[in-house]
């Protein structure tokens, strides 16, 4: 086969979920027997309790291509890769798979707890389609590659969760697809061992089509070239993967209300959290203002600047702590200003919040909880969330 | 590989050619579970494979004790021992019920596996095939010894027997076969197959000779399992049959539905996958 063959093709694939259990029965009773009849045709009409957990999703990909499957939780995510795993049927489009197809989903699946690694590894080999002889082959291989040269002659159920996901990984290693379909797995195992993976699939993926599900932006960013955005079974963006996590990320950000969660205490009676600029170029500096109000003067107060990601997960802080820049405050109103100097993130959106806390840090005053968002613009081409600055020397 | 809402149906013969495939190359998958749960089940015991032999055992000494105190006055046919009679019977009818539940069995037992890897399904049910066989053949390894204590004489028709005993297989895995895509959304099945089977068993001459006279006759049109158990037994041990019509109609009745079942559990499989 060439290079470039096109492996996937999905026309306008959409599936049809039910909420309640007892009538998903039914509906199935239903299908079953048109199945039978060989009356099973495209639905296009919902019945009762009935939902689009896919609508109309269209993609293609080439051997050499990854794309990233982006969503919240419920997107339709994982039901995509069931139907091009041919597990389940789509109930309208269709799906075109050409090659071996090699779901990177359920580690360690027919794995039984009171056999050895050794034979669980022909086990799970047999499940994924590969003979005994081609396993004898490359048994070594497996073993090297999950670490497990003590173990491997010991019940699986001895190992720890670590180990049996290795185990689990390493046999994909040895499998040789033209489809690969990953689900979230990539976050096995420690730090060492999930880099290992990652070297892994990306020497799979020379010569497959892959389909990466994660919520990971920068497995996301080092994987995947395109990326397809779902939201609620329906196809908000495909294209490159930047744009794609952009967008993603913008859609989840209409959903965060600005003033997200804000409080405070005595004494402080007033607070409020503004960002005069909400646009900053990478490198360029981040003003936040506080307005705050105080029922009696206050001893030191201990601020806490802190930026998140989209994900929520907390990227960058700045506070007055160790530092000599005492901050009091007399009775009434006041207002300062803190000057985040270089912002350094990738491009992107991010969140702020503020934590005041009295003297000694034990008392909380006030706390603005992602309260406001800002924009870093510029065309950055780096993968995690830090884009460190440097330039070039002749040594 | 193309997947659409369209029944696979509306393509029979790609999808009869698919599944001879898939069951092709299934075969070493098949083998290899075989052994995983072989291995799974055992190594963690003392007696092993003396607990195939437990049932059919226990439940022979059972009628025979039964019998001998003349609580039941049931009868074997002239010159064969009823124990004989009794512990060939409860062994085929185990292997019967064993392949009626294979199928629900395979499905149930690799649920997670098969919402998440594709492999050929076929695989599971000729595991589970092989283990109602394997059981089998360590019973009847049993009967023999038993056969020979009795010095009991075994007529030229027993050459016949073991393909009273495929067909007896094949009645049990087609009847599973047709339950299974209702049972596998429904396990009211499932409760149903294991209380009927105990009544079934009652109504099927195991432990006592067929009825004769017209409610014999009945019984054994009514209930497939009567006139195929009944001849295969006698092939073994009586020598001559009166019940091979009722054998040869659902012996060949049972083998046609279970290649249809073959096809339905594969037709209805993503359903099954989505809805179970």
């Amino acid at each position: 086969m060439s290079s470039n063959d096109l492996l996937i093709e999905t026309a306008n694939v959409s599936k049809i979920f039910c909420r309640n259990l007892k009538r998903s029965m039914r509906y199935g009773a239903g299908d079953i027997a048109r199945e039978l009849l060989g009356r099973r045709r495209p639905r296009s009409l919902l019945r009762k309790d009935e939902f689009w957990a896919l609508k109309d999703i269209s993609f293609s990909l080439r051997r050499g291509e990854c794309l990233g499957l982006i969503g919240a939780n419920g997107s339709g995510k994982t039901t995509m890769l069931k139907i091009i795993n041919g597990l389940i049927k789509p109930d309208q489009g269709c799906v075109t798979v050409r090659g071996r197809i090699g779901a990177l989903i359920a580690l360690g699946a027919g794995f039984n707890p009171i056999l050895t690694g050794r034979e669980n590894i022909y086990i799970n080999g047999a499940v994924l389609g590969m003979t005994k002889s081609q396993i004898d082959r490359q048994i070594d291989r497996i073993v090297d590659f999950a670490e497990l040269h003590e173990a491997i002659d010991a019940p699986v159920r001895t190992y720890s969760s670590g180990m049996y996901v290795r185990l689990g990984f390493a046999i994909y290693t040895a499998l040789h697809t033209d489809v690969l379909l990953i689900d979230e797995v990539l976050a096995v195992g420690d730090v060492a061992f999930r880099s290992k993976c990652y070297s892994a699939i990306g020497e799979m993926l020379k010569s497959t089509a892959a389909i990466l599900v994660s919520h990971n932006a920068e497995a996301l960013l080092r994987i995947c070239n395109k990326g397809l955005v779902l939201d609620k079974g329906r196809l908000i963006y495909a294209g490159d993967i930047c744009a794609a996590l952009n967008a993603y990320e913008n859609e989840i950000g209409k959903r965060f209300s600005t003033q997200d969660y804000l409080r405070h205490c005595r004494p402080c009676t007033g607070y409020r959290v503004s960002l005069p600029r909400r646009h900053v170029c990478h490198g360029e500096q981040l003003p936040v203002d506080l307005d705050l109000e105080f029922s009696e003067p206050t001893g030191n107060v201990y601020q806490r600047v802190c930026v998140h990601n989209r994900q929520g997960k907390l990227i960058g802080e700045w506070n007055n702590s160790p530092a000599p820049q005492r901050l009091s405050f007399p009775r009434g109103p006041s207002r300062v200003c803190v000057v985040l100097e270089r912002i350094l993130f990738r491009p992107g959106k991010y969140v702020l919040s503020v934590m005041m806390h009295g003297e000694g840090g034990k008392t909380i005053l006030g706390h603005a909880h992602q309260v406001g968002t800002f924009h870093v613009e510029g065309d950055l081409s780096v993968k995690c969330e830090f884009a460190l600055p440097a330039h070039l020397e002749a040594a | 590989m193309v997947y659409s809402p369209q029944s696979e149906l509306s393509h029979p013969v790609a999808m009869i050619r698919a599944m001879v495939a898939d069951i092709g190359n299934g075969r070493g998958l098949a083998w290899r579970l075989f052994v995983r749960n072989m291995r799974a089940q055992y190594r963690q015991t003392l007696l092993g494979f003396v607990w195939v032999l437990v049932p059919p055992v226990a439940t022979t000494a059972l009628w025979v004790i039964l019998k001998s105190h003349r609580v039941i006055n049931f009868s074997s046919p002239n010159g064969v021992p009823y124990l004989l009679y009794v512990l060939c019977g409860t062994i085929l009818w185990g292997a019967f019920m064993g392949s009626v539940r294979s199928p629900t069995l395979a499905i149930s037992s690799a649920r997670e596996m098969l919402g998440k890897l594709r492999f050929p399904r076929e695989a599971l049910l000729m595991t589970q095939v092989g283990h109602v066989l394997f059981s089998f053949l360590l019973q009847l390894l049993l009967l023999l010894v038993v056969l020979l204590c009795y010095r009991h004489p075994v007529s030229s028709t027993a050459v016949l027997f073991p393909l009273g005993v495929i067909a007896l297989m094949l009645l049990g895995l087609s009847i599973g076969l047709v339950l299974t895509p209702i049972g596998m959304l429904y396990k009211d099945v499932g409760r149903a197959i294991d209380l009927c089977g105990r009544f079934w068993m009652f109504l099927t001459p195991v432990v006592y000779q067929p009825l004769s006279g017209r409610t014999g006759e009945i019984v054994s049109w009514v209930n497939p399992v009567a006139p195929v158990l009944t001849v295969t037994r006698d092939w073994l041990l009586a020598g001559n049959t009166a019940y091979l019509p009722g054998f040869v109609v659902f012996g060949a009745a049972g083998m046609l539905l279970t290649i249809a079942g073959l096809l339905a559990m594969r037709l209805t499989m993503p359903v099954i996958i989505e809805r179970a």
